[in-house]
């Protein structure tokens, strides 16, 4: 019993080494490739949608957090242009409320976070080319939008049940 | 077994009167300023009072306390949604949201009306005049999709 336990312990204790280990090469990655900031809240949107696309409540919860940080943490002050720091306050609420909420409240905030991102990729620019898809059946029939980095269609609003619904509306090409 | 129902009455009265020494805070009313929602965007009467019978409560800086709000625990529970309820949107400080973040707080006003999560059940079984009808709530719907 005692032997059992001086194991589990000694794995986590690896495992904690490791994960933050991993956690630092990736800094490390990002500071030698030209890291713009809209990297990181693009990762987490997009992890956020993948979660959604498959009906995963705590993985679009965990990258709800990333988000909202990722929008805190972004400089503003090389944007002289208030509405950068309005549409990253928006984000980042958005992304806290993903963060604690039931799936179904996180596709509400989800599907207002595309027209934040596109106005602020408008401002900032985008490190990669982005499609902006729809499907009109979500939300009543009023539609849902999302961003993609593949014309393939993934609706990140039902899960399962109707992966295929939607099309692409816009391209907004790489800067 | 009657000594234990005994026993265990006379633990519960103590706990329930013991908790009474630890009153929740209140918050203070507040004036209304230039920045409250009503003063702001002077919605018709109708839209005013819905406002303020369903939502200012807990969503502005001028809470008119309930009297079961000074005895515990539901004085906690109150002070709870109070707190909860500010930091999500207060009426009293819209005004001072940026154009963005207004858009936002109104649609979200709008879903949680349209759904139903808004005013929240235990607030409306508590509070007759929170229970707004389905014409109320459509008003307001439309005052805020208009804005």
């Amino acid at each position: 019993m005692k032997n059992q336990k001086t194991v589990s312990a000694l794995m986590v204790m690896l495992f904690i080494a490791f994960t933050s280990y991993a956690k630092n090469e990736n800094q490390f990655n990002k500071d030698i490739t030209n890291y713009s900031e809209v990297t990181s809240i693009m990762d987490a949107y997009l992890s956020i949608k993948e979660a959604l696309v498959s009906d995963d409540q705590k993985k679009a919860s965990e990258y709800g957090e990333v988000l909202a940080t990722a929008a805190s943490e972004f400089d503003v002050k090389k944007y002289p242009n208030t509405e950068v720091n309005e549409i990253l306050e928006v984000i980042q609420e958005h992304g806290e409320h993903i963060a604690k909420s039931e799936i179904s409240h996180q596709r509400e905030h989800f599907a207002e976070l595309a027209q934040e991102l596109k106005d602020l990729v408008q401002i900032v620019g985008t490190d990669r080319t982005l499609y902006a898809q729809y499907c009109p059946m979500y939300n009543n029939n009023k539609g849902g939008s999302w961003l993609s980095v593949s014309e393939d269609i993934k609706n990140p609003y039902y899960g399962n049940k109707m992966l295929k619904c939607g099309s692409v509306k816009e391209v907004i090409e790489k800067d | 077994l009657k000594r234990f129902a005994k026993l265990l009455g006379g633990i519960l009265s103590v706990v329930l009167i013991g908790i009474q020494l630890f009153p929740n805070r209140h918050n203070s009313y507040e004036p209304t300023s230039s920045d409250d929602f009503i003063v702001y965007y002077n919605p018709p009467q109708e839209i005013q009072s819905s406002l303020r019978s369903a939502c200012y409560a807990c969503h502005s800086n001028q809470t008119n306390y309930p009297w079961y709000s000074h005895i515990q625990p539901f004085g906690w529970f109150v002070q709870n949604h109070i707190d909860d309820g500010r930091a999500e949107l207060n009426l009293s400080e819209f005004g001072k949201l940026s154009q963005r973040k207004k858009r936002m707080k109104l649609k979200s006003m709008m879903k949680e009306i349209e759904k139903g999560g808004m005013p929240l059940k235990s607030y409306r079984l508590m509070h007759n005049k929170s229970n707004l009808t389905k014409i109320q709530k459509q008003h307001i719907i439309d005052y805020l999709s208009s804005k």
